[in-house]
């Protein structure tokens, strides 16, 4: 009787043994997961950081008047739209006669670099998709969208293959939900 | 750290040869269409347009002759921003061209072979007749 005790005793023991052995390989995956969700989301953080610090700032800001300078044919295009073709010769033709085109172009340089970066580091998981999505798809799409039409000309200009394409890579979303 | 350097870098990079390559010309063709309507419209009133105290002139062309008045400065934010959507069809012509006076000249002085839509390219001041 009492070996048969002991028996199951030592069965038991050796169960939760190996029932903690488990646990503790699952919690080892578990803690390094939860410390992989913890960095990605402080990356992704530090993207939303970036975004709202000076230097973008003043890049969407420089973005800003250039179509508050025109805000005519912005009015036009949300009333009565505007095909492709339409839109990227009123772009550079405007560019041709403003004297900061350099200054605007060098915002859209450095603002589609900003989108390849955040998109570079969403689809490498080192930045936390939730948290990219919920701040930049909508501020993406919008940037895309609006100068979709002239990516492939600033590419050319610049040598960029697919320019544009961190962009319409965090908007589509978006872009999937309107 | 390394990360953020080597993209600062890959920006400054980028941001140079952007600016020596800024005098060229994009290489998709600028240009915009125009339905036969919409031309002579423009022809019959360009002294509207040649008066208009602005150059380069916005010709929304569906107005012709209208000018377009430039917006107050609220009414470009009483609507949340949005995108500036595009990708219209411009198959029976555009909703609007851009172009200096000398440009506009070239447009309605051009007498291309009679078609029911042209399409203008306003950098070679040269007007195409496309069907």
């Amino acid at each position: 009787m009492k070996d048969r005790l002991r028996e199951y005793i030592t069965l038991a023991v050796q169960v939760i043994g190996v029932l903690g052995v488990f646990f503790g390989v699952y919690k080892y995956y578990s803690d390094i997961e939860m410390t992989r969700q913890i960095e990605a989301r402080k990356q992704a953080l530090s993207y939303v950081e970036r975004y709202g610090a000076t230097e973008l700032r003043n890049h969407r800001q420089e973005a800003l008047e250039f179509w508050l300078k025109h805000s005519d044919v912005v009015t036009h295009i949300r009333k009565q739209g505007a095909s492709e073709d339409a839109y990227r010769a009123f772009f550079f033709a405007a560019l041709d006669h403003d004297q900061s085109s350099k200054t605007l172009l060098n915002a859209l340089y450095a603002m589609n670099n900003f989108y390849d970066q955040v998109a570079f580091c969403r689809e490498s998981r080192v930045c936390d998709e939730e948290v990219i999505d919920a701040y930049f798809c909508e501020n993406a799409n919008i940037f895309f969208t609006t100068y979709d039409p002239i990516f492939d000309s600033l590419g050319q200009m610049s040598g960029v293959a697919d320019f544009g394409r961190g962009a319409r890579e965090l908007a589509k979303p978006c872009a999937s939900r309107s | 750290m390394m990360q953020f350097d080597l993209w600062s870098w890959k920006t400054a990079a980028l941001s140079a040869v952007t600016l020596c390559l800024l005098s060229d010309a994009p290489a998709q063709s600028l240009e915009f269409k125009l339905s036969v309507s919409q031309l002579t419209c423009l022809r019959v009133n360009a002294d509207v347009y040649r008066g208009a105290n602005r150059d380069p002139l916005l010709i929304p062309l569906n107005d012709c002759p209208k000018l377009p008045e430039k917006p107050i400065f609220g009414e470009l934010f009483a609507e949340a921003p949005t995108a500036l959507k595009t990708g219209q069809n411009n198959e029976l012509g555009d909703t609007f061209i851009y172009v200096t006076k000398s440009q506009f000249d070239c447009l309605v002085n051009a007498r291309p072979h009679s078609a029911n839509l042209y399409r203008f390219l306003p950098n070679a001041c040269r007007l195409e007749a496309i069907e």
